[in-house]
């Protein structure tokens, strides 16, 4: 007996020695300042005829003091495949110069036309350094560059954070401003002018054009109770100098027949600013936490757009989750938005036939599993399903366009892998 | 779904402008803290998404800064 009370006591001696070792290394900044916590993404995207791409991003943070760190980051996309060029389809072949001037593609009869020589890479490099002043005060200054062979884009961000003293409210204030850049392939194109035939002068304004961006947000995100958060946030964007796509066209058809007989390239605003609303809450019940977020952009360019956003993420296991998720977006057309022009309209002003400024909507549907972070490390991968549908016979077809699908869908399968760890 | 909805951020909005507290203790955070619990746009996962979505969709903005670069494609 008396051994066994001096065995534990032994244990219990050891025990309260190590914890209270413990509680003195605890802050071990020395440690913690060779440190990194590390976050890695790749998604990996292919839309059906359309483009493949790969996007990998690794970005990792070191405490620089207590109160410190700093944030150095890398992204890196690969794209390639067959990018839609804003010609409408036709019932005839159709043969289009590539952007150099020195080659051609064609679309079949019906086909949408598709720019088959597309590729495109980007690097993005980012830094950030983030410190807390007060219990409650935490600010962010970071800076970017990315980089592609015909476009690059150099920005600096700040991003402020206030808790009230209870930490039930978070309000939030953030800025970056951005300038842009655009090279194109061949130059940029003169807005309206006919596209040429393949080896003759294109007309092209300039070698390169640039923008503008300056973005703010301001957010709170605020506790509603032992397990419900929600968050506001308002954001405006406001852009100045050149918008268009430089390897967009519009087909100017004949107005009692449809069919092509031109195409010129668009141009679009010199302006734009967005302002945008968002309101998200998560509620966590027994067994899983519902995420529920919805957006509301407009703009002055007459695009008006919604997202809901929902995730469900079970919790029933400590070390796995599953996490399904529906995404619905809807957005309308802008002013300048035509999916061709007839002979006998007027051609000035801002013109596009360019889709992502079309009406239309988009679904996503996909499912993450995942593995919750143990000793920082975690892991997740996503599959989602993206499908973009619009009009494809809309009211201004004429001739032999209301035979044809003039909003070709888009539909891409996404593959997302994150994992996180401390280096 | 949309009323709840709407009814929480109001709830959200009005407990904001009145500086009201959940009154929650400590031991009581817990679940705020869960990783499912946090509103982290800028997460690596999160900013891939939203620059596939800068290139196809003509929003930006809302929960964060939009995509980078040119979004030609």
């Amino acid at each position: 007996m008396r051994l066994q009370l001096s065995i534990r006591r032994r244990r219990v001696t050891t025990a309260l020695a190590s914890a209270s070792g413990a509680l003195l290394a605890s802050p071990a900044p020395v440690t913690a300042a060779h440190e990194w916590d590390v976050e890695a993404a790749s998604l990996i995207f292919t839309e059906f005829e359309k483009v493949s791409g790969t996007e990998l991003t690794l970005s990792g943070r070191t405490p620089l003091s207590t109160d410190s760190g700093l944030t150095l980051g890398a992204v890196l996309d690969v794209l390639i495949g067959a990018s839609p060029n804003g010609a409408t389809p036709s019932d005839v072949p159709q043969t289009f110069t590539t952007p150099s001037g020195f080659d051609s593609y064609r679309a079949g009869a019906g086909e949408e036309p598709l720019d088959d020589t597309y590729q495109d890479n980007r690097l993005e490099l980012s830094a950030a350094w983030d410190r807390r002043y007060t219990r409650t005060l935490n600010g962010l200054f970071g800076g970017r560059v990315s980089m592609e062979f015909d476009y690059m884009s150099i920005g600096a961000n700040t991003r402020w954070g206030i808790d009230n003293d209870s930490r039930d409210t978070l309000w939030s204030v953030a800025g970056a401003v951005s300038h842009d850049r655009i090279h194109p392939v061949g130059g940029i194109p003169v807005p309206l002018a006919s596209m040429q035939p393949q080896d003759t002068p294109q007309p092209r304004a300039s070698a390169a054009k640039t923008k503008n961006v300056l973005d703010a947000l301001f957010g709170v995100s605020q506790v509603l109770g032992a397990r419900t958060v929600a968050q506001f946030n308002y954001s405006q964007t406001y852009s100045d100098g050149y918008h268009a796509d430089p390897y967009k066209l519009v087909s100017v058809v004949a107005a009692g027949t449809g069919r092509t007989l031109d195409y010129v390239y668009e141009q679009r605003p010199e302006k734009r600013t967005v302002h945008g609303v968002f309101s998200g809450v998560k509620h966590r019940f027994d067994e899983l936490v519902l995420d529920l977020g919805a957006r509301y952009t407009t703009d002055d360019w007459g695009v008006t757009s919604t997202t809901l956003d929902l995730r469900v993420r079970s919790t029933a296991s400590d070390r796995t989750f599953w996490e399904p998720h529906l995404r619905w977006y809807t957005q309308s057309a802008a002013d300048f938005f035509r999916q061709s022009i007839t002979d006998v309209a007027p051609l000035r002003g801002a013109l596009s036939a360019d889709r992502r400024l079309a009406a239309f909507d988009a679904v996503t549907l996909g499912v993450k599993y995942g593995e919750n972070a143990v000793e920082g490390e975690a892991f997740a991968v996503s599959v989602e399903y993206y499908h973009q549908f619009g009009d494809d016979s809309p009211a201004d077809a004429v001739g032999v366009q209301r035979g044809l699908d003039l909003f070709p869908e888009t539909r891409a399968i996404l593959v997302l892998v994150t994992n996180s760890f401390v280096w | 779904m949309l009323k709840v909805h709407a009814r929480v951020v109001l709830s959200a909005a009005l407990c904001v402008l009145t500086a009201c507290s959940s009154g929650l203790s400590p031991w009581q955070r817990g679940h705020l803290a869960e990783e499912a619990m946090q509103f982290d746009a800028e997460r690596a996962g999160a900013r891939l998404e939203r620059q596939y979505y800068f290139s196809r969709e003509a929003a930006r903005g809302g929960q964060s800064f939009g995509g980078t670069g040119c979004g030609c494609n």
